[in-house]
């Protein structure tokens, strides 16, 4: 039985700032949907809870849950709270989105609901760039101190290291914080195989941060060296007109094409055939353009930045180019590299290898974990084995050490939350918050004694396994 | 020494991982892609991986490191931006010494991937491993280093590499020749210690030496983080030491000097470097707190 359905006939309130039918939507609402419905099609009793905007309806079936529209973009957190006030009993645990600023569930729940809080991105910064005094500075306020206090005894959920890290840092949250990663969307199998020629693609929003101009600059010290060069920068947005006009400006249009926003099929044609994609952004969430390529087995070079070095691995799914660095030489030194054949193929199957651990099935059961394990400890204190130190531990063994018996036992004896899998690499735990001192004391309770105990590294925490042979 | 060997020899041949010396060990290690597999190491047991129920050190055991002549510590918290260089020095500086050594980093709850960083670190004779420790805290993060430890000297040196690493020139010889606990002092002759401190912090040192200097006489500086000792007398005392704040020092140097070692103090050419991550305040406050509390308990 998987933790999903575990969840069944269980009610669950989901808190988001818009659904996906508000026009305005974006990654965190295809997030939380995509979660919604996986846990309502397993018998989870699930409403979710949004802002109101234009011809929506106050109350709507999606798929087999609710959605109930409230309030408007800052009037939906006051009628959040009139809801929980008032029908909270109703939920048997809360899942708070937080989009900049939280819903404070914890503070409007009956006493006793478990609320587990979201974070896709930390806003800190953004406060200051779009709104003026004083709403910037409580933007900050409610981001940061009054969420410190409101989820002090509250599980955190963030979609990546690199949030967890700016959480630390910048929110000064101390609890735990799981990380349940983005799943994407099995992708349309591309038509045709790799260019013959060098091809760069890059679909994504063309959005000034993500300062695709940087590639289009880079172009022609790249032609130097390959004159047959092909540059596709795929997609639309506000940055369109510019990078346009970058093109005209360097006069590359023979090399540069800008289709403008293409269907999936074409998106997948583009990405299969491309040598390599780029992302130069300035920070993402979490780089979804990267895995969408890994996932036609195109590689990508990205900036080392919040985001991407979690999507990125370098040297083994593309290349980490230092903040600011100019693209042309990196951006030669790789094309160079997957120009042989043998060495374009192994990175095209770690790439797809890697993809495929980020399925919106394994976000929702690892979402679902931490809600079951909320559940399970319900006005209990939290067990102090573990500290909330952000350390992760592996015990893995290889294939044929274990017997059939030990899965069923070693997931009695650990918690919910640890995700155990098996591979052809054999099985592999993965103990959060904990040391291998301290793993090796969990494994004791077994009994067993793991083949190798190691700290895991950012890819193996995203991605759930270990990564033992293919790092 | 031998019972790691021991444990190593009684896996069996096809694990990977047995060498029939220590260099073969190294070279395993070092055609790992990785760069360096110096993990945990147990036998697969006969009854299908369960555990005997042993005593507790079964545990440690299957924690322990190789041997090797030296092995150094780096506890580090969030340290991912000055680290590299570090590393990268430290590694310059001991391969081409002659005798064996190995670098360990200590994790201690870092948020900025000093995992994967250190992963990523190769070298072709010392071999660079990260170990965990949840425990936040100085002390509690070289104890755990100590403690999975079985080399002949092992040491700490402080991640933003304020001790040059060729004071080990005069370290490793003092240790050879039977010194049990060598450590760098900015305050003796010979030390070059340039030091423009914010008024809070000097008080804070200050007061910190008075209460220091009750637990510990004559000795001029016990909070510079450049401090060997002989392996059998580290992992002696390491288990009876409690400060995981930066009072442990003084607790780990006094709990040498309580065995009858002597401590030798050699001057070092210290910078002090940006970006401590001692909060003069809060750390401070609690580091002097443990030093009176350590010299009640030895008065006792």
């Amino acid at each position: 039985m998987t933790a999903i359905d575990e969840l069944s006939g269980r009610r669950i309130l989901f808190l988001n700032w818009r659904d996906l039918t508000n026009p305005a939507a974006g990654g965190a609402e295809a997030y939380a949907e995509q979660i919604a419905r996986r846990l309502a099609a397993a018998g989870c009793r699930l409403t979710l809870f949004t802002s109101a905007h234009e011809d929506a309806p106050p109350y709507d079936w999606m798929d087999q849950y609710l959605v109930v529209r409230r309030g408007g973009r800052f009037g939906v957190y006051a009628a959040a709270a009139r809801h929980l006030r008032r029908h909270g009993h109703h939920y048997d645990a809360v899942v708070d989105f937080q989009n900049g600023i939280p819903f404070f569930a914890p503070w409007w729940a009956p006493a006793g609901t478990p609320v587990l809080c979201v974070v896709h991105h930390v806003h800190q910064d953004q406060f200051n760039m779009y709104f003026r005094w004083p709403l910037n500075v409580i933007g900050r306020l409610l981001e940061g101190r009054a969420s410190r206090r409101a989820y002090r005894d509250c599980p955190l959920i963030a979609v990546s290291p690199s949030t967890r890290a700016e959480m630390r840092r910048q929110l000064r949250l101390r609890g735990p914080v799981y990380i349940v990663p983005n799943g994407i969307d099995p992708p349309v199998p591309g038509r045709g195989s790799r260019a013959e020629v060098p091809a760069i693609a890059v679909v994504t929003r063309l959005v000034p941060h993500k300062q695709l101009h940087l590639l289009v600059q880079a172009v022609p010290a790249l032609l130097e060296r390959w004159p047959d060069l092909q540059v596709d920068i795929a997609g639309d947005g506000p940055g369109r007109a510019a990078l346009d006009a970058e093109v005209r400006r360097l006069g590359l249009e023979e090399t540069v094409r800008l289709p403008g926003r293409v269907p999936e099929q074409a998106k997948s044609d583009l990405l299969s055939r491309a040598w390599l994609t780029v992302a130069p952004s300035l920070a993402e969430g979490w780089g979804l353009t990267v895995l969408e390529a890994n996932a036609a087995g195109t590689p990508a070079l990205a900036y080392d930045v919040p985001g991407l070095r979690d999507s990125v691995r370098d040297k083994v799914t593309g290349w980490l180019v230092p903040p600011g660095q100019e693209l042309a030489s990196p951006l030669i030194a790789a094309l160079e590299e997957v120009s042989d054949p043998e060495r374009q193929q192994a990175m095209a199957d770690e790439c797809q290898r890697w993809a495929r651990h980020f399925s919106w099935d394994s976000t929702t059961d690892r979402l679902a974990r931490v809600v079951l394990s909320e559940l399970g400890r319900r006005g209990q204190p939290r067990p102090s084995r573990r500290g909330t130190a952000d350390l992760t531990t592996i015990a893995s063994w290889p294939p044929g050490q274990l017997d059939g018996d030990v899965e069923r036992r070693l997931r009695k004896a650990v918690r919910v939350t640890d995700l155990i899998s098996r591979s052809e690499q054999g099985l592999s735990i993965l103990l959060t918050g904990c040391d291998e001192v301290e793993a090796a004391a969990v494994l004791r309770m077994v009994p067993i004694v793991p083949a190798r105990l190691r700290l895991a590294t950012t890819a193996e925490v995203l991605g759930g396994i270990s990564m033992d042979g293919t790092q | 020494m031998g019972g790691i060997l021991e444990v190593m020899r009684r896996a069996g041949p096809g694990s990977g991982l047995l060498p029939g010396s220590r260099s073969t060990l190294m070279r395993d290690v070092f055609s790992d892609t990785e760069g360096h597999a110096v993990t945990a190491v147990v036998p697969s047991p006969r009854n299908g991986g369960l555990a005997d129920s042993g005593p507790q050190q079964d545990l440690l055991a299957a924690l322990v490191r190789p041997p090797c002549h030296l092995e150094i510590l780096i506890p580090s918290r969030n340290e991912a931006e000055r680290l590299p260089h570090t590393l990268i020095r430290t590694i310059e500086y001991l391969e081409a010494q002659i005798y064996s050594s190995s670098l360990v980093v200590v994790d201690n709850g870092s948020i900025d991937q000093t995992v994967d960083l250190v992963r990523r670190v190769r070298s072709r004779r010392v071999p660079v491993t990260v170990i965990g420790c949840a425990r936040p805290g100085k002390g509690a993060a070289v104890r755990r280093g100590i403690q999975t430890s079985r080399a002949r000297f092992v040491g700490y040196m402080d991640a933003d590499l304020a001790t040059p690493i060729e004071t080990l020139d005069t370290v490793v010889p003092l240790l050879a020749s039977g010194s049990q606990a060598v450590v760098g002092s900015r305050r003796i002759d010979g030390a070059v210690f340039a030091e423009r401190q914010p008024f809070l912090r000097l008080a804070g040192g200050i007061a910190f030496r008075v209460a220091a200097s009750r637990v510990l006489r004559g000795i001029a500086d016990t909070q510079c983080g450049f401090k060997f000792f002989s392996g059998d007398l580290a992992r002696a005392v390491a288990g009876q030491l409690s400060i995981d704040g930066f009072a442990f020092d003084v607790e780990l140097l006094s709990a040498v000097v309580q065995r009858g070692a002597t401590v030798t103090e050699v001057p070092v050419v210290w910078t002090d470097q940006k970006g401590s991550s001692l909060r003069p305040g809060t750390d401070g406050a609690r580091a002097i707190a443990d030093v009176f509390r350590l010299s009640r308990r030895m008065a006792a």
